[in-house]
């Protein structure tokens, strides 16, 4: 019984010793060792630059693609796209990278830019937040904003789209005051964006862009003479030919999944082929020279070296081209016809430059300028989806024929990922020819 | 003084007792089994008193008693006997008998000790060997289907070493790992498992390390009062594995060796049709990546070899055959059993087992070598070769300090076969494929239209002249690419027991269990894109898995009076996980030209095409348990046991949870009774808490990057400095998350044992269950780490055993069990919510959602009106909902059972177990996919129709049959149509390509039309056996020898039609329910021989 004792103490003191929290406590048990505590303010920017080339070039390009007839849905689950066959689910990945990776990280690198007295980083984390806001707010209607990564907030509530607007141009604003002239994080080597023109020149051209969404079109004017004004003055991003940094369309036609969309049969194409089955309203011979740039010989996409899907092709997050046919239609809607003329014929001259073919000027007045502006706007602009955003603002002006049916899809359908977790999310959820609240 | 007195007093009393009474002598004896060999440790006692003795290693025992009192002899699986001392006995020798049915009524407990069912107060059920090795399957894990209540084995695949998912009673944790805790001889090994997903190949369970040869029982502990003295890693149940030891003939070696072979066949095939070639709209088209099969009637084509177009462009096979672009398509060829016959044939097994036992006067030795040796039933590239060596020693170096060590090396070496949705997925291509061509030309120089040549290049059907394709030819991705998967496993586990006296023992445990992983992946240049660009991918992923476990307790036991005995258990125990990943990848090869012959090397990229990650995952637990349990008036049972612990994922709480346990022998009431040998009724209820994952608490920034999800990807490492905060957020509110269980039960025995039965009813429930909780992405995280479900499972479990026939040359017995449990799961908020998505794919998935059951399928159904209707289309058809996913189907079974049967005629046995599986949903994600693509069965029906109704029956897109460009027009006027009639209430429609590539596609269509009813009855083994007679073999100095020819999983009964229930596609992860271009799954032959000396 003696021992029995002195191993209830032994086992005693083991039993405390086992509780001690030197025992369970230890360097990478507590410490996740597969991440870090706290990142620069550059490291966020960079992921926000990342997030604004995905947004230019990946999902939300091709589903306004779609959309837009730029491009035809021909093998697997873009066959049911063709026919607008979306599900909330086909836009959870678009919007978990926006919100996810792009907006926590610019609001982020914000906090941190404050906390570092660094106006440059605080302006340019302001534009790519506005960019993902402004194009959330013009894909999706209502979004969430001023409740979005708010900490123990997880269900933020939706903001309406016009108020998200608001907020964007306010952002674009703060990015003007704060960082005019900063051309410092968006054109350093870290997260891929490039520009020759300086942060306050791009904001105010994408204050345009989200003005002539909102159709304030005489803000719309003033904002995009003050931007951009050089052909190659856009914010471009970059891409090399190792695996992880190749143009996102490239590797979606090329690598991923070649044969599931295709440009054949799309109106876009029809449009600019030579015997295409629809005509340009302004006759552009140089079409011919532009269809080699975006289309291969079996007028497949050109994803070759040199072709618009190239594997190291920069796109334009937002460029000259745009900002001139922002100003041309909201001069033209400003009822300045000679300044919308000069701004079409002057991206016209760009592109005879550019493709070394005929872009003649337009001579057109009334609403046929509209028409050929608009025009342009479709042709030069893709892939971007602002030719899909025409669309719904103008009431398809352009009459761009619709894949089935008799409608255009006017959003993207609110993402499974919120409809399964957020009570504030709409339900019964706007379907996809619901004109969103701006149209 | 007056103690001393009393002290004094009773010296006296008992000097007189002794002086007056006592003839008291002392007897010697031997002990020994049936068949005359000494039985060591059998517990002599004098009845009545707590004095005895045991028998040492020759059987031989001595003890001293007085005339008139009975010494009772026991020992576990023997039948207790009972002799009386007289004046004239001084030598009691005996033999003891076996009790059949007693000897399979032993159960292990958690602790590792033995204990009699009969008094085990839990519903533990112990499978023994000879039913494990007599399944056939490779690893103990497989082996368990259908042999024990309350388990449920789910298989990723036919393929070698494929692992499988236990599950015991039902899902009750959502994070971290869902299968029960792995307990051999005592100490924890780890069953770590890397999850599956929805592609790349199928993942091992390292529980089938373990050769089945040297297992001797498998207990499998359900509830939760019986697994608290392992603490947290114990809360999803127990399986208890005992190997073998030496036991065997005294003082002798002796020597086992089995032979098997297992010849595998595919048990399940598709139903695809060879009526229609490549093509769209009735059309022969087999350019431009075409993926369908809606083409020509092949029938109709004019035969002989097609009209090509001779040019530059060109492939030219390895055989020197030339395939040109065709211009006109001529062969009436088809393919279809050609192509399949060309991948998929016999697979075969080789098994060696040689085994050594020895047991002497001062301990046992086990020493086993196995060898398996399978290639797969996919003619290359698909095997698995396990070679395993044990050694199992007990040494006594006294009669108080005792060594037990047990040591086992593993190695494991695999190629595995992609599988599942990945565009080199093997299934995925061959089932993909075009009845009209013609896979075995997979390989070649492709020549472009400039005469270019691209070597090693890939000829499959949606690229016929290479140099890739969209899908992988199965003959490439079996030839030309490769998975190797090879483990390295060693375990040891020291023991050291000391008696400080009779009744107290210590017990140091420790074990270690550690091993390399090292998987490498070869996808040589010209395979199909989805991983590295088409333009070879090579990687490297050695992973480090370590595990220690150390445990030491006191074991005591007390006969307080006759009617009340006592034992307890006082023990700590220390865990220690370890987990690292390195590994490296190098895409865009550098020298296309290597292939699968060559050296291949990580160094052939350029430096921004090499990739490396790395990833470590550390976890600590402390834990001290105290275990009581006792018996009074040899009828009523108790258990008392709690548990402290802390764990290193939760450091500043300390945890403890409680277990008791009741129950009453009531049979000891009516002893004797020729009808019921034994009855106890017992009931427990037992806490478990789980302690979060690692790292759950906080949250830091990792790499960044983004991914669509279509593959296109910007890596955060190529772009300079990136940073992105975790996807999920830490919550350093987190508490332990608890299971609750309330056990009741009931154990008969019948007919002097010859029907036994168990019954057991539980109520389970897992409060603040700890999960990745899915929120909305707006609040800029995808999850959040949070104690925000409970989920429920009632059921009951039901085992019975009968001994029909019981002569000395006839025996036939019945097994059979039952298990039904319910669940579900509920969150706080209670609206419905999806919580967690578990697996699957966008559109089609397995999720904790509540309200719902574990794993509950979600996908966009078909649009209904208010009142549940189908919502049809302007041509009368459904189309799918834009509303968002709901659910649409349950992947639990609604009950499972097995019947298994034996009858053995002197050597005979002849045995079978029938295997049941019910009421549970299956996404049949290849159905819809093959419809989409046109090549299965259904899809090449031809119907004929008026030409009245040919004007008004509409397909899909609102086209009428006689309008259909693929319609012919017959001489009577009527129209034959590819395609199916069917009406969904709005009139006849034409099922054809608009409505396969529309609604029904298993693309963008609705994964409603693709639930189906997965229940299935399997004849999961059949085997027949026979022992040689000892006279017969004796002669040739063999001490037994027996062969047998067995059957495993022979016949399915089911509806599914395609691929076998039995598999999911996420295997080894928590999704359940989801089948797509799982690679097949199989059915075996084998024959065993066994020889001992």
């Amino acid at each position: 019984m003696k021992n029995l004792k002195k191993l209830l103490y032994l086992f005693s003191a083991c039993a405390l010793f086992i509780s001690c929290d030197s025992l369970v406590e230890e360097v990478n048990y507590q410490d996740d060792p597969n991440t870090v505590g706290s990142v620069p303010t550059l490291n966020l920017i960079s992921q926000a630059e990342i997030i604004a080339i995905y947004l230019t070039e990946s999902d939300a390009s091709r589903y306004a693609a779609i959309n837009s007839n730029s491009i035809s849905g021909s093998n697997n689950q873009w066959i049911g796209y063709e026919t607008y066959t979306y599900s909330p689910a086909d836009f959870d990945a678009l919007w978990s990278n926006i919100y996810i990776e792009g907006i926590t990280q610019a609001r982020l690198a914000k906090e941190q830019a404050e906390i570092e007295l660094d106006d440059d980083a605080f302006a340019t984390a302001c534009f790519f937040e506005a960019y993902f806001l402004g194009e959330l707010a013009a894909s999706f209607g209502d979004v969430p904003d001023s409740e979005a990564f708010i900490p123990g907030n997880t269900s933020p509530m939706y903001d309406a789209q016009a108020t998200v607007l608001n907020h964007v141009q306010e952002l674009l604003s703060l990015a003007i005051s704060r960082g005019n002239t900063s051309t410092l994080y968006i054109t350093d080597a870290n997260g891929g964006t490039t520009s020759t023109s300086t942060l306050g020149q791009l904001a105010h051209s994408m204050k345009a862009r989200y003005y002539m969404i909102s159709k304030e079109y005489g803000n719309a004017l003033t904002e995009a003479q003050s931007g951009i004004n050089t052909i190659d003055g856009g914010l471009f991003g970059t891409h090399a030919d190792a695996t992880g940094a190749q143009n996102m369309w490239y590797n979606f036609t090329a690598i991923s999944r070649p044969g599931d969309t295709s440009p054949v049969g799309s109106y876009l194409q029809e449009l600019i082929m030579v015997d295409g089955s629809a005509d340009r309203l302004l006759a552009t011979p140089g079409e011919a020279e532009r269809f080699d740039f975006y289309y291969r010989g079996n007028r497949n996409y050109n994803n070759r070296d040199g072709g618009i899907f190239d594997k190291v092709a920069s796109l334009p997050i937002i460029g000259w081209h745009e900002t001139q046919l922002i100003l041309a239609e909201a001069a033209y809607r400003s009822s300045q016809e000679g300044v919308a003329r000069t701004a079409l014929n002057a991206v016209r001259t760009a592109l005879e430059t550019q493709y070394s073919g005929s872009f003649p000027a337009s001579t057109a007045t009334g609403n046929t300028l509209l028409l050929h502006i608009l025009e342009e706007r479709y042709i030069t602009l893709w892939p971007s989806p602002q030719t899909w955003h025409d669309i719904t603002r103008t009431n398809n002006a352009l009459g761009v024929p619709p894949k089935t049916g008799s409608e255009m899809p006017q959003r993207f359908l609110y993402p499974q990922v919120e409809l399964n977790t957020n009570s504030n999310a709409p339900s019964p959820i706007p379907s996809l020819f619901t004109p969103t609240p701006i149209n | 003084m007056r103690t001393k007195f009393s002290g004094t007093l009773t010296l006296l009393i008992v000097l007189v007792v002794q002086i007056t009474f006592a003839q008291e002598k002392t007897i010697t004896g031997t002990v020994s089994d049936n068949s005359g060999l000494p039985l060591p440790g059998v517990n002599i006692v004098i009845k009545g008193t707590s004095n005895g003795t045991q028998s040492d290693f020759d059987g031989n025992y001595a003890l001293k008693a007085s005339v008139g009192q009975n010494l009772v002899f026991t020992y576990v699986g023997f039948k207790t006997q009972e002799r009386t001392v007289t004046a004239n006995s001084s030598s009691i020798s005996i033999a003891m008998e076996e009790d059949a049915a007693v000897l399979e009524e032993v159960v292990i407990t958690a602790i590792g000790l033995e204990k009699k069912k009969e008094d085990d107060l839990s519903s533990a059920t112990t499978i023994q060997a000879e039913t494990i090795t007599k399944s056939g399957e490779a690893g103990v894990a497989t082996a368990l289907a259908g042999k024990t209540s309350g388990v449920n084995i789910i298989k990723s695949g036919g393929d070698p070493g494929a692992g499988v998912f236990i599950q015991i009673r039902g899902a009750n944790t959502i994070q971290g790992d869902d299968e029960p805790l792995y307990v051999i001889d005592g100490v924890l090994i780890n069953n770590f498992n890397f999850g599956a997903g929805v592609a790349g190949v199928s993942e091992q369970s390292r529980l089938n390390d373990i050769s089945s040869e040297d297992i001797e029982s498998v207990t499998v502990l359900k509830g939760a009062s019986a697994v608290a003295i392992y603490g947290t890693g114990a809360a999803n149940g127990v399986i208890v594995v005992k190997t073998k030891s030496g036991k065997g003939k005294p003082g002798e070696w002796s020597l086992d060796y089995k032979s098997g072979v297992y010849i595998d066949k595919v048990n399940e095939t598709w139903d695809l049709q060879d009526k229609y070639g490549q093509g769209l709209n009735g059309v022969f088209n087999d350019g431009g990546g075409t993926s369908t099969s809606w083409g020509d009637l092949i029938s109709a084509r004019a035969g002989g070899p097609d009209e090509v177009n001779v040019g530059n462009q060109r492939f030219e096979a390895q055989d020197g055959t030339v395939y040109y672009p065709i211009i006109t398509k001529n062969s009436r060829e088809s393919f279809l059993e050609s192509n399949f016959d060309a991948v998929i044939g016999q697979g075969i097994t080789f098994e060696h087992d040689i085994s050594l036992k020895y047991s002497g006067q001062s301990g046992s030795t086990y020493i086993s070598a196995n060898n398996w040796d399978q290639k797969g039933i996919v003619r290359n590239g698909s095997n698995y070769v396990r070679k395993t060596l044990r050694f199992n020693n007990t040494t006594n170096f006294s009669d108080k300090l005792s060594a037990k060590i047990g040591a086992n090396y593993i190695k494991t070496d695999a190629d595995a076969i992609q599988t599942g949705s990945n565009l080199n997925g093997f299934y995925l291509g061959l089932l993909r494929t075009s009845p009209d061509f013609d896979n075995r030309d997979y390989k070649g120089t492709s020549f472009n239209a400039a005469g270019a040549p691209s070597i090693n290049a890939m000829r499959a059907y949606r690229g016929p002249l290479g140099p890739t394709s969209a899908y992988n030819n199965p003959l490439w991705t079996m030839n030309e690419q490769s998975n190797t998967i090879e483990v390295d496993r060693f375990l040891i586990a020291p023991e050291l027991s000391y008696s400080f006296s009779d009744n107290v023992t210590v017990t140091t445990r420790y074990s270690k269990d550690t091993y390399r992983d090292k998987r490498q992946v070869f996808f040589p240049y010209n395979s199909s894109t989805d991983i590295g660009n088409g333009l070879g991918y090579f990687e490297i992923d050695e992973r480090f898995v370590s595990s220690q476990y150390l445990t030491a307790f006191i074991n005591s036991n007390h006969t307080i009076s006759e009617k009340f005995n006592l034992s307890w258990i006082l023990g700590a125990s220390y865990e220690n996980n370890e987990f690292e990943q390195l590994a490296t990848s190098a895409t865009n090869f550098s020298n296309p030209y290597i292939t699968l012959d060559d050296l291949i090397s990580i160094e052939n990229a350029a430096a921004a095409n090499i990739d490396a990650i790395d990833s470590y995952d550390l976890e600590k637990q402390v834990g001290a348990y105290l275990l009581v349990n006792g018996e009074i008036f040899n009828q009523v049972l108790f258990e008392l046991t709690g548990r402290v612990d802390r764990s290193s994922t939760l450091p500043d709480q300390t945890f403890f949870y409680p277990a008791v346990s009741l129950g009453w022998k009531f049979s000891e009431l009516v002893k004797g009774s020729e009808f019921l040998s034994f009855g106890k009724i017992r009931g427990t209820y037992g806490e478990v808490a789980v302690a979060p994952q690692t790292y759950s608490l906080t949250n830091g920034f990792g790499i960044g990057g983004v991914n669509s999800s279509w593959g296109d990807t910007l890596a955060g490492g190529q772009y300079g400095s990136t940073a992105s905060l975790d996807d999920v957020q830490g919550n350093a509110n987190l508490v332990v998350e608890r299971v609750k269980e309330y056990e009741l039960g009931t154990d008969l025995k019948f007919f002097n044992n010859r029907l036994s039965m168990s019954f057991t009813y539980y109520d389970r429930k897992t409060e603040d269950v700890l999960l990745e909780q899915a929120v909305s992405p707006s609040s800029g995280f995808s999850n959040l780490n949070n104690n925000a479900a409970t989920i429920t499972n009632k059921g009951i479990e039901f085992d019975l055993s009968a001994a029909i026939i019981k002569t000395e040359d006839f025996k036939w017995s019945i097994d059979l069990n039952y298990s039904q449990n319910d669940n579900l799961v509920t969150s706080p908020d209670g609206n419905g919510e999806v919580l967690s998505f578990l697996n699957g794919f966008v559109g089609t998935s397995s999720n904790v959602v509540d309200g719902q059951p574990f794993a509950a399928l979600l996908g966009n159904p078909l649009a209904r009106d208010e009142d549940g209707n189908l919502a049809l289309n302007d041509f009368g058809f459904p189309v799918v909902s834009e509303d968002g996913e709901e659910v649409i189907g349950d992947p639990n079974p609604d009950w499972r059972g097995g019947i298994g049967t034996k009858i053995n005629y002197k050597g005979v046995e002849l045995s079978a177990l029938f295997d049941f599986v019910q009421g549970m949903d299956v996404w049949n994600g290849t159905k819809g996919v093959l419809n989409h693509f046109g090549v299965s069965e259904v899809t090449a029906n031809q119907v004929t129709v008026s030409a009245e109704e040919a004007a008004t029956i509409l397909n899909f897109n609102g086209v009428a049959i006689a309008d259909l460009p693929y319609s012919q027009l017959n001489e009577d006027g009527s129209y034959t149509v590819r395609g199916n009639l069917d009406d969904f209430g709005a009139g006849t429609v034409l099922l054809d390509q608009a409505w396969y590539l529309g609604t029904a596609s298993g693309f963008n269509g609705s994964p409603e039309l693709n639930i189906e009813d997965a229940s299935y009855v399997k004849l999961r083994e059949v085997s027949l056996g026979y022992t040689f007679p000892s006279k017969f073999i004796e002669g040739i100095g063999l001490d037994n020898l027996s062969f047998s020819v067995s059957g495993r999983n022979l016949v399915t009964w089911t509806n599914i039609e395609g691929f076998d229930p039995d598999n999911n596609l996420t295997g080894a992860s928590k999704g359940r329910g989801l089948e797509y271009f799982t690679n097949p799954s199989t059915a075996s032959y084998f024959f065993t021989l066994r020889v001992g000396l």
